[in-house]
């Protein structure tokens, strides 16, 4: 460990520590995962169509394999 | 049976809601997948590897990792932290795969990342500076070495693998863990090595651990997220 510091500067660098998550969150990562872009960086720097991709193709994969659940539950084995 | 087919839905399921997340945080390819849904029985080799892959390429696992060695100098203490690391997580590796029990992906990956930041804290040494007040290190390690394996038990849940064999394979995906810790952490360790000879490693160790913990800040934000949407 890091000999005890002042709490202020700990407490500055904490929140730098957030800040700087938050803002490559909103500007770069979520634009880039889920397609959400509230700055509308993302739309300028080409992030956001690939989270709407991914987004999308993530629905239909989950409809599809709950229409495959379904479907194993209710069809009966083929009769000889 | 039903307990069974309980199962295998409690799987399909949690292959829904963690599809996003497990594809963002962990990489594993969805060839692994294909694999291990076609195949069924023992496979010892497979799974090893598939373990040791997991933690190579897992970046939250070596993100963690990278605080809780960041000050060990003596080879002695890191084998035992990552001995502590190594029981949490198997433990509720088997628990988590073998009851079928499991929570969203989202909020282990979320506890993952706070799991960064904590440690990321602890370095810097806010436990003290802020609450005078210094929790065990070890403790931690054991605790959080739960909660990763939680992580590691949705990956095999997700994997919807075969139920037969599954014990011996569970058994050999967490050696290939270990295997995959232990080349990690000597790739972790010999630069870290070099590191610590330069001047000014305290200065730089205090920016490695604030840029530390906004990547915990990062992976929390974005499996939070995450949560909130898909569920």
């Amino acid at each position: 460990m890091i000999e005890p510091s002042s709490p202020r500067r700990l407490l500055r660098s904490t929140l730098i520590a957030l800040a700087v998550a938050v803002l490559l969150l909103i500007t770069v990562v979520l634009p880039a995962e889920y397609g959400i872009d509230p700055t509308g960086v993302g739309r300028i720097i080409g992030l956001t169509r690939m989270g709407e991709i991914k987004t999308r193709l993530a629905k239909e994969a989950a409809a599809d394999a709950a229409a495959d659940a379904v479907a194993d539950t209710t069809s009966t084995p083929p009769q000889q | 049976m039903i307990h069974r087919l309980l199962l295998a839905l409690g799987a399909a399921l949690f292959g829904i809601a963690g599809f996003p997340a497990t594809a963002l945080a962990h990489g594993v390819a969805a060839g692994d997948k294909g694999y291990l849904q076609e195949v069924s029985g023992v496979l010892l080799v497979p799974f090893v590897y598939l373990g040791a892959k997991h933690m190579v390429t897992g970046y939250d696992h070596l993100l963690f990792l990278f605080g809780v060695i960041f000050f060990l100098y003596r080879l002695k203490d890191i084998g035992l932290y990552v001995t502590l690391f190594a029981i949490g997580h198997s433990t509720t590796l088997l628990i988590g795969v073998l009851t079928g029990v499991s929570v969203s992906a989202y909020l282990v990956d979320a506890l993952i990342g706070l799991s960064v930041v904590y440690k990321a804290l602890d370095n810097l040494g806010a436990f003290k500076t802020w609450f005078g007040y210094q929790p065990s290190a070890k403790g931690a390690t054991l605790i959080f070495g739960l909660c990763h394996g939680f992580g590691l038990a949705t990956k095999i849940l997700d994997f919807e693998v075969s139920p037969e064999g599954l014990v011996p394979n569970l058994l050999a995906f967490n050696v290939g863990v270990e295997i995959g810790q232990l080349l990690a952490l000597s790739a972790i360790l010999t630069v870290m090595g070099h590191w610590r000879r330069t001047r000014g490693f305290e200065r730089h160790a205090w920016t490695a651990n604030v840029a530390l913990m906004s990547a915990g800040f990062v992976l929390m934000g974005v499996q939070l997220t995450g949560f909130f949407l898909f569920g």
